[in-house]
């Protein structure tokens, strides 16, 4: 694979998507999205972000998944739940990856900041729009299995 | 900090204004209790839910508590950012942060606190009045690295303590823990799609290495011993709703927790101890419809779940009696009978080496 990008950009805000091979498969120490999930699948946790306005103070996005038993798709190969969509430059497409369900002294995109991502404010909006229910948000709050 | 508290014959809601309760388990005095927060503070109270003391900010970063342990004059309290160590008495420097975040922690009777800490591996810290002890990781290289998600610590029959961890698809891991060493070895069992959630002591407060693990999907595994049965009893309850988040075993049942409901599963354990499961028999069950967010036992005389708004504390002394005798009265509750499916999956057991490194404390 290649880096590409997404053939339309999200609804909302007609931001670009980018699939980065370093997210997929090339960069052993930087956090994978799950195999399991189709390039729409990754897309459309992206767009949602974008249509929920699911950003902190940075505007980074951040998105989930829901799974047909009620409970949240794994969206990385280390069971992360939530993904991390990090402000682009203007006129350049986005990208994404997982995010670590607890911080790891390794993980150095996510140490950034003296704040562990997604701030709580992202979650109570992930709340708000219906995305995840009060038990999700409780749970991935304190780096649960949602 | 007012407190409403409501009940019935098997429980008791516990909420707190101002206080948003994420955690709930015991604290180290007689009958105490002890509440974690959203923004990182802990509070303890009495059996009733009364604040025995002002909450206390024990998150360095205010993220939400996720577990507590206790040592005699030290406790730990972790949360999704970091690891935080606070010692009880005045006097002497005494706190420290480790720059890790943990899903659980335990205390070892050698001293230890030990981090469930994610794709790092477990983090050990043995607190001292000095913090001269720098904290360690147990890890392994890359393409043997585990997902340590749950930890308790059991003590073996012979002598001496047993980590033991439920490591999501890579099954369930033990180690025979003796303090701080440059090598361990890691004795894991896993099943293709078997995902492991949590893990809990069948005969909590023994000597024993008997064991249970709870799979995502609800499968329940036994172990009579962790570190020897390479065929564990496996087995899955029809009609049992939710994606399975804890097992907790106290006084021979089974409390199994989803995000459907608490299930409480009549004299399982028991019966797993004595090898009476070896086939299909229909089991006791409660069920108690709610949407817990989490649950720990307390004091072996409560079972307290946490969901969105409140906290429940059920007496699990009154839930074991009710199910024996066939009396339950309780808004809400049913009782069934349960018939589980015995499964025979196959187990892989490995061995894998282990090294422990350095960490640095931060602040």
């Amino acid at each position: 694979m290649q880096d590409h990008e997404h053939p339309v950009p999200t609804t909302r805000s007609q931001y670009r998507y980018l699939f980065t091979t370093k997210h997929h498969g090339a960069d052993p120490r930087a956090a994978q999205w799950s195999t399991d999930l189709t390039e729409e699948e990754e897309f459309s946790v992206f767009d949602r972000a974008d249509e929920h306005e699911l950003s902190d103070e940075r505007q980074w996005l951040y998105g989930v998944l829901g799974d047909a038993e009620g409970g949240l798709r794994d969206l990385g190969t280390w069971y992360q739940q939530v993904a991390a969509f990090p402000v682009a430059n203007e006129g350049r497409p986005w990208h994404g990856y997982p995010v670590w369900a607890v911080l790891s002294p390794d993980a150095p995109e996510e140490a950034r900041g003296d704040k562990f991502r997604p701030a709580r404010q992202v979650f109570d909006r992930m709340l708000a729009v219906g995305l995840i229910n009060s038990r999700q948000r409780k749970r991935l709050l304190k780096g649960d299995d949602a | 900090m007012n407190k409403f508290q409501a009940s019935d014959d098997l429980s008791s809601v516990i909420r707190f204004d101002g206080f948003e309760v994420c955690w709930a388990g015991s604290a180290p005095r007689e009958n105490a209790l002890c509440f974690g927060s959203e923004d990182g503070r802990l509070l303890l109270t009495n059996e009733s839910g009364e604040g025995l003391s002002s909450p206390t900010t024990l998150s360095r970063s205010g993220e939400a508590i996720n577990a507590v342990a206790w040592l005699p004059d030290w406790v730990s309290v972790t949360t999704r950012h970091e690891v935080n160590l606070q010692k009880l008495s005045t006097g002497k420097r005494g706190q420290a942060t480790l720059p890790n975040g943990a899903h659980a922690v335990v205390a070892t009777e050698a001293g230890y606190f030990v981090c469930a800490a994610g794709r790092l591996g477990l983090v050990l810290a043995r607190p001292d009045p000095d913090l001269s002890h720098s904290p360690f990781i147990v890890g392994s290289p890359e393409e043997n690295a585990r997902y340590f998600y749950r930890i308790i610590n059991l003590r073996a029959p012979a002598g001496g303590e047993v980590l033991a961890c439920a490591t999501r698809k890579d099954g369930i891991a033990a180690l025979e823990f003796r303090g701080e060493q440059e090598n361990y070895s890691l004795d894991t069992i896993s099943s293709p799609g078997f995902d492991v959630v949590d893990v809990c002591a069948l005969e909590p407060g023994l000597d024993s290495l008997a064991l249970a693990a709870l799979g995502r999907d609800g499968m329940l595994v036994f172990f009579r011993d962790v570190l020897v049965d390479k065929h564990p009893v496996t087995m899955k309850f029809k009609n049992l709703p939710g994606i399975a988040y804890r097992v907790l075993s106290c006084r021979g049942d089974i409390y199994l927790v989803t995000s459907k409901g608490l299930f409480v599963l009549g004299k399982l354990a028991e019966r797993v101890l004595q090898g009476d499961v070896s086939r299909p028999t229909m089991t006791p069950m409660l069920t108690l419809p709610m949407e817990p967010v989490d649950a720990n036992l307390a004091h072996d005389r409560w079972l307290l779940v946490v969901d969105s708004e409140q906290v429940r504390k059920f007496d699990v002394g009154r839930i074991h009696e009710s199910i024996a005798a066939g009396l339950v009265q309780a808004n809400g509750v049913q009782k069934l009978e349960a018939l589980a499916e015995i499964l025979s999956p196959t187990w892989e057991a490995r061995a894998i080496p282990q090294r422990s490194n350095q960490l640095a404390l931060v602040g």
